[in-house]
């Protein structure tokens, strides 16, 4: 299903500084920590102020839902609110009219988040025989594995979004007979 | 061999011109563009340091603190972690910014003043994100007398509520958070291997956090005046079928040294600054494809022009060396002054598709685990680095045709060298050998193939000699009763310095013959357990060798420390002495800093009198709001806060404020002491008081007032005054202000006599030549530390700074030294030439010198 390759040495306490740290989340790992994952096309957007953050807010036409409920709006740290404007690079880039497979997250804030940053960020496209299927790219940012903390490197993912329904299908089940 | 191309002539002759010329200069900053007579000028977001007391600008840090730590570990030891990633910043003595911590976050107050503030739980990171940091700016530029910009109001950095798989004493825990903080005060990613790069480049360490781009990227976004003077630029234009190209990375390349790079704006021009005197190749890369469809390239945030819309990055092209070339034998080699700009370093490329190699990073094995960056010891026998990139391996073997250099000597990648890492054959080896004599430090790389080339900067380290590693820390007592610690193991040599968590502990003694140190612990909490690492000055420290063999040291249970303050209350605007107390605290100077958790209250400097009792001048913005903040005050790791320390009041009206910064008015430096004079700025002065309207005193002793003109009172300091801190008090026309401290120092040096070496006295018969020695012999030095530190010493002559080559004590007189120096080209020439002798601020008269040029 997935085409993915990691690799990751054990470090002497060292590893890259971005402005963006994160955790790489295997694919099974992005299933089971989303609250939701969506098919969906970017209607919208606009920046708010949180507290000490901007938040571009994404307002969604949900396409497809994968997993969980399916929120109709999505925020990305960063963004224009008001005069004020606040940027992190590396941040997920969403564009107006474009559709997207999205990992989702919604925090006691009530907030739904990409899960990840980037990592949870797919574009989806149709291949010739019509089988959809979404791809990003590798990212340029920090992974630290979790198991270890230690850094290690990304690699582009492409999965095919049948195989994805099935998977998210079995980890579901899986999670049910655990219970 | 190099074709050395000497372009001074050019420089020169471009030198007036750039000094009316203004090209875009983008380095790494979060970038507007203006657009004037259809050239782009590059406006960045930056912090307005005139908007900020002392230049300096406060980080605050939640006192909530991450929900979850790694086993041992502890807020204070996080805090330590975030004050020396700080400090690495505030250090840069070419740039004018000051970052200085503030105390923990005064929660729910209005602050008026840009300020930045480190959370952790307070914003919510999902699954996948384990630290956020950036500024936030206002939409639109203003200008001053640096330029335009557009004002940053506040930062974030976000450390998140769990770090239990991130403990504090790592690298790359310290490492983050300079790069965040990085962000905060403005600067982007970079692809030159500095602190702030991705991890491609990324190549700093504890030891040197900061590489010479990211102090270029600071200085040039906060110059200091000695920027300019003591920095060359390389200025030019990135062409491809001679249109410009927008975002491409322009790179100088010191080569077997340092790298600073900039970035192109839309028309391809450039300026590289920040450059320490040397000789550089040149080259341009593209930068990498970003981390998701729609971010710029490398995940630089995209610049955005005057309407708000990003500007995209420019076509790939093929890296090339200036003149246009991809082999480093034919590239210029340009010689750099300070001072000096190159203008017309232009570089035609040529377009390509998809990059064939990016994303380089290496990796070596001084011991059971990896290193990165690597760092190869040439008298080890591990001569050899593992890569990973996109294109260097293909089906577990290196790609067909992949070549690797090393630039700039040392060290020589094998002729049969590149292979596949046998262990891990999805990673590249290289094989090195070694001159002998060659030098230590960062090394860069250039892989080619398929006719592309990748150049890393400082791809690996060149060191000496093994890491350093802990065997044992023993505590132990000295015979004044201080605590102490035995740290016993190898490698450990006179400039290695001992970490507990992120403070510096002082090294009280080395034993000779088995290099153990024995040290004196920062001030500690009580029962805080310390990670303590060994740092090399060549970048190598002892987590390389015992990595997850942690040696710690715990601190003695003891009472909790607490704190209290006077005055309870202060207006908006003033200035202000405060008096601090604190029971069960051990104050210490150099260790006690404190704050009072808003932009709007900062301390101007503290004084620690005695291990329970400091003073402190603190500055309130004259726009704060009405509220009352915390104190925090932090010694090494202990903690003592008191809650609504402060009642920030409405302004005063036609009340009176002493500016503490009182000067010395004959040498203009803030430096005065007892018998001498003093000017001292006063907000609220009325018109045409006299100065026997004007009531002054230091220590409760009378001042006699000397004049009283444009809100400044001269004085004189009253004789009998000791040295150290004092307190000023100031009443005119019924009001009276706010007492402040100020430092009394030392009486200036006197220059006793200036000679040559044989010791004939400067005359008109015997004057001193450009280029040669001259002793000078000082009285009155009253820091006889300064033999040990001899850049505390600055002989001014002619115009021109110089430091001492060495201080030397006169046998048998008190505190009279020889200074040596060599009079630098540049002072001016002629019978009369100025040179005083400034030990810190405290400036001698001057002596009229004869000096001629060099025969």
């Amino acid at each position: 299903m997935v085409s993915r390759a990691t690799t990751a040495f054990l470090l002497a306490g060292l590893a890259a500084a971005q402005c963006a740290t994160m955790e790489y989340l295997s694919p099974d790992a992005m299933i089971d920590q989303s609250t939701a994952i969506v098919r969906a096309v970017v209607l919208d957007s606009d920046g708010r102020q949180h507290g000490p953050m901007v938040y571009t807010h994404f307002k969604l036409k949900i396409l497809e839902q994968l997993k969980g409920a399916a929120p109709l709006e999505i925020v990305v740290p960063g963004g224009t609110a008001g005069s004020l404007r606040q940027t992190f690079a590396g941040a997920p880039a969403l564009v107006k009219g474009s559709e997207y497979l999205l990992f989702l997250w919604t925090g006691s804030s009530g907030l739904t988040h990409v899960l990840g940053f980037a990592q949870g960020v797919y574009r989806v496209s149709v291949g010739a025989g019509g089988e959809m299927t979404a791809a990003r790219p590798a990212s340029a940012e920090v992974m630290l594995d979790p198991k270890t903390g230690m850094q290690m490197q990304d690699e582009p993912v492409q999965l095919r979004l049948a195989d994805l329904r099935s998977r998210v299908a079995s980890r579901a089940s899986a999670k049910g007979r655990a219970q | 061999m190099s074709r050395t191309r000497t372009a001074r002539m050019a420089a020169l002759a471009a030198l007036a011109l750039c000094l009316t010329t203004s090209v875009a200069s983008g380095y790494y900053h979060f970038v507007h563009y203006a657009t004037s007579d259809g050239t782009y000028q590059t406006v960045p977001e930056k912090f307005d340091l005139a908007a900020l007391p002392n230049q300096t600008l406060l980080y605050f840090v939640s006192p909530s603190g991450p929900e979850s730590l790694a086993p041992g570990d502890s807020f204070s030891a996080i805090l330590s972690q975030i004050r020396m990633a700080a400090k690495a910043w505030s250090a840069v003595e070419t740039s004018a910014l000051r970052f200085e911590f503030g105390g923990l976050s005064a929660p729910d107050t209005v602050q008026t003043t840009p300020g930045v503030d480190v959370l952790f739980g307070e914003v919510e990171l999902p699954p996948g994100l384990i630290a956020l940091g950036g500024p936030i700016s206002r939409s639109a530029p203003i200008s001053n007398g640096t330029g335009s910009f557009v004002p940053i109001t506040r930062s974030v950095l976000v450390l998140g509520k769990d770090l239990s798989q991130r403990p504090s004493h790592t690298e790359a825990f310290f490492l983050t958070v300079v790069h965040e903080l990085g962000h905060a005060l403005g600067l982007q990613h970079t692809l030159t291997s500095s602190v702030m790069s991705t991890e491609v480049t990324r190549s700093t360490t504890r030891s040197k956090p900061l590489a010479a781009d990211d102090a270029a990227g600071i200085s040039s976004l906060y110059p200091a005046p000695v920027f300019a003077r003591s920095t060359g630029s390389i200025a030019g234009r990135i062409t491809t079928g001679g249109r410009g190209v927008h975002l491409a990375s322009v790179v100088a390349l010191e080569p077997a040294g340092t790298a600073v790079s900039t970035l192109t704006d839309p028309d391809g021009y450039y300026r590289i600054v920040g450059l320490a005197p040397g000789q550089y190749y040149v080259y341009a890369h593209p930068l990498p494809p970003g981390g998701q469809s729609g971010l710029g390239p490398a995940d630089i945030v995209l610049p955005v022009d005057e309407a708000g819309n990003e500007v995209p990055a420019g076509p790939l092209f093929e890296t090339t060396f200036h003149p246009g070339t991809k082999t480093l034998s034919e590239a210029t080699v340009v010689t750099v002054h300070a001072g000096e700009v190159f203008e017309a370093f232009d570089l035609a490329v040529n377009g390509r598709g998809p990059l064939d190699i990016y994303g380089v990073t290496t990796y070596s094995f001084p011991g059971n685990y990896a290193v990165k960056p690597a760092f190869i010891n040439v008298n080890g026998p591990r001569r050899f680095l593992v890569a990973a990139g996109k294109g260097l391996i293909t089906d577990n073997a290196p790609s067909a045709g992949l070549r690797a250099t090393v630039v700039g000597g040392s060290a020589t990648v094998l002729e049969d060298g590149v292979k596949a890492y046998p262990t891990a054959p999805s990673y590249l080896q290289l094989d090195f050998s070694f001159n002998p004599v060659g030098g230590e430090g960062p090394r860069h790389l250039t892989f080619s193939l398929n006719n592309d080339l990748y150049v890393l900067p400082a791809a690996f380290h060149l060191v000496r000699s093994k890491p350093p590693s802990i065997a044992s820390v023993t505590p132990s007592v000295d015979e004044q009763g201080n605590a102490t610690a035995l740290i016993s193991g190898s490698n450990l040599v006179k400039s290695t310095r001992i970490l507990f968590d992120g403070l510096p502990a002082k090294v009280a003694s080395q034993d000779e013959t088995n290099g153990d140190l024995t040290v004196i612990p920062p001030v500690g909490s009580p029962g805080h357990r310390a990670v303590i690492t060994a740092v090399d000055s060549d970048g190598q420290n002892s987590l390389f060798l015992d990595g997850a063999a942690l040696r710690t040291y715990t601190y003695d249970d003891a009472e909790v420390p607490s704190i209290s303050m006077t005055p309870p209350a202060l207006p908006a605007g003033s200035e202000a002495m405060v008096e601090i107390t604190g029971v069960n605290t051990a104050f210490s100077a150099g260790q006690t800093i404190a704050g009072f958790g808003s932009s709007d209250v900062s301390v101007r400097r503290l004084w620690v009198t005695g291990p329970g009792r400091l003073l402190a001048n603190v500055h309130t913005s004259a726009s704060a709001q009405v509220a009352s903040v915390p104190l925090t005050v932090v010694t090494g790791f202990q903690i003592a806060t008191q809650g609504a320390a402060l009642q920030i009041q409405a302004p005063v009206p036609g009340g009176l404020s002493i500016d503490p910064d009182i000067v010395n008015p004959v040498t203009g430096q803030p430096s005065v002491y007892a018998g001498g004079r003093a000017s001292a700025k006063i907000a609220g002065l009325p018109a045409g008081l006299t100065p026997a309207e004007v009531n002054l005193t230091i220590d409760g002793m009378a001042a006699e007032v000397l004049a009283v003109e444009e809100g400044r009172v001269l004085f004189v300091v009253p004789e009998a005054l000791g040295t150290g801190p004092a307190i000023l008090r100031v009443a005119a026309n019924g009001h009276e202000a706010q007492p402040v401290v100020v430092e009394i120092d030392p009486a200036p040096p006197i220059i006793l006599s200036v000679a040559t070496r044989g010791g004939i006295v400067l005359g008109p018969a015997w004057p001193g030549r450009v280029g040669s020695d001259l002793y000078v012999t000082v009285a009155g030095m009253a820091e006889p530390e300064v033999v040990a530190e001899p850049s505390r010493v600055k002989i001014e002559l002619g115009g021109v700074s110089h430091a001492p080559l060495s201080i030397a004590p006169v046998a048998g007189e008190q505190d009279v030294y020889v200074l040596r120096f060599t009079v630098g080209a540049g002072v001016q020439t002629g019978t009369d030439v100025p040179l005083t002798v400034a030990v810190g601020c405290r400036v001698s008269a001057p002596v009229l010198t004869p000096i001629e040029a060099a025969r």
